[in-house]
């Protein structure tokens, strides 16, 4: 189970210790995956999915101190996860608008949609949880947009975004296994302490979520 | 595979042989090194773009290269056609790690003198045995 940080929502003045805390709490993350790696029975493909979460908890520590938290999380989309078309949309102070605080590799079409749908999209993400499109219960709305998976990141009890994965690179046309989930569930728990730490350019802002 | 099926291959490798490692992404390496270090005894070098590659290349003489293609200096591309220029390095396999495994991309790939590539994201038990396969390979021939 993973614990959540308590830091304060803030894209500026986030205490020194506060700081300090996640990336303890990252460090700790990292090695509690790299022993349970080499300690436990597992099979290969366990130890493949073990081996992505240490990876993508030392990135996203080695990011926070560095102040690169939305570049990782791409490397991370793009390097464990196999998605090189995302997107990260952010509520701005003012809860009722949403920014566009950053993507990598999405196409016009994707960035249309994205404009046109930014307040829906975040309305849409599930409140605790993550969506993966699985074509059996897809919601209508965000598989028409081509969303493989949408991962609302919260801070205390706020949602204060998501991260959008449009199309997943070919070789992963199987679609997202339970590797990939446990993977997109630590960014769910720590993307958002995590952005929480950095100065978030918002490229673009949009209207009220409620609209 | 099973770990009992890793920890024979393990106790049969050659010991000594040296793998050169090189990405920009420190995900990809962190992987690449948590893998290799689990189920091979190799020594593992590592280099964070083309140039670096090059230079720890020929100062390493590793038995094996591992290599990124998008690259920030030199690209890996290029990196591997600079390595086949030297006579130590014309003989080491070197195996691209690409995000993108198009036609197009692989070819472009062994037209630079790579051996093979594995496509991103890394799966662990494909890296094992591709990377035990060439160094098994290799120490027959020696």
């Amino acid at each position: 189970m993973i614990s959540k940080p308590k830091l304060p929502w803030s894209s500026k003045n986030i205490p020194q210790a506060d700081m300090a805390g996640l990336e303890q709490d990252l460090r700790q993350l990292s090695l509690r995956y790299m022993r349970q790696s080499v300690e436990l029975p597992l099979d290969h493909e366990k130890q493949t999915v073990m081996a992505r979460l240490y990876s993508a908890a030392n990135t996203l520590q080695q990011a926070v101190r560095e102040g690169m938290v939305a570049g990782a999380i791409f490397e991370i989309g793009s390097n464990l996860i196999g998605c090189e078309q995302m997107a990260l949309l952010v509520t701005c102070e003012q809860q009722d608008r949403v920014a566009f605080a950053g993507s990598v590799g999405v196409n016009p079409k994707q960035l249309e949609a994205i404009r046109r749908d930014a307040k829906r999209i975040l309305k849409e993400a599930p409140a605790d949880s993550i969506y993966i499109k699985t074509g059996v219960e897809d919601r209508f709305f965000l598989s028409s947009l081509g969303i493989t998976a949408l991962i609302p990141f919260r801070l205390d009890s706020a949602t204060k975004g998501v991260i959008i994965l449009f199309d997943l690179l070919p070789q992963r046309n199987g679609g997202l296994d339970s590797g990939d989930r446990e993977l997109l569930n630590l960014l769910c728990a720590y993307a958002g302490p995590c952005l929480a730490t950095n100065k978030i350019q918002h490229q673009e802002i949009f209207g009220g979520v409620q609209g | 595979m099973s770990n009992i099926h890793y920890e024979s291959q393990k106790a049969a490798q050659k010991s000594g042989q040296k793998i050169l490692l090189v990405d920009d992404s420190s995900t990809t390496l962190l992987i690449e090194e948590m893998t290799l270090r689990e189920h091979t005894q190799y020594e593992l070098v590592l280099a964070r773009d083309g140039e670096e590659a090059v230079e720890k290349a020929i100062a390493e003489q590793p038995n094996l290269i591992l290599m990124d293609v998008v690259m920030p200096r030199m690209n890996g591309f290029d990196a591997c056609r600079e390595m086949r220029r030297h006579e130590a390095l014309r003989k080491v396999p070197i195996i691209m790690v690409t995000s993108r495994g198009e036609s197009c991309n692989v070819e472009q790939g062994f037209e630079s003198g790579c051996n093979d590539y594995v496509t991103k994201p890394i799966n662990g038990a494909e890296l094992v045995e591709i990377v035990n396969g060439y160094l098994a390979a290799q120490g027959q021939n020696e």
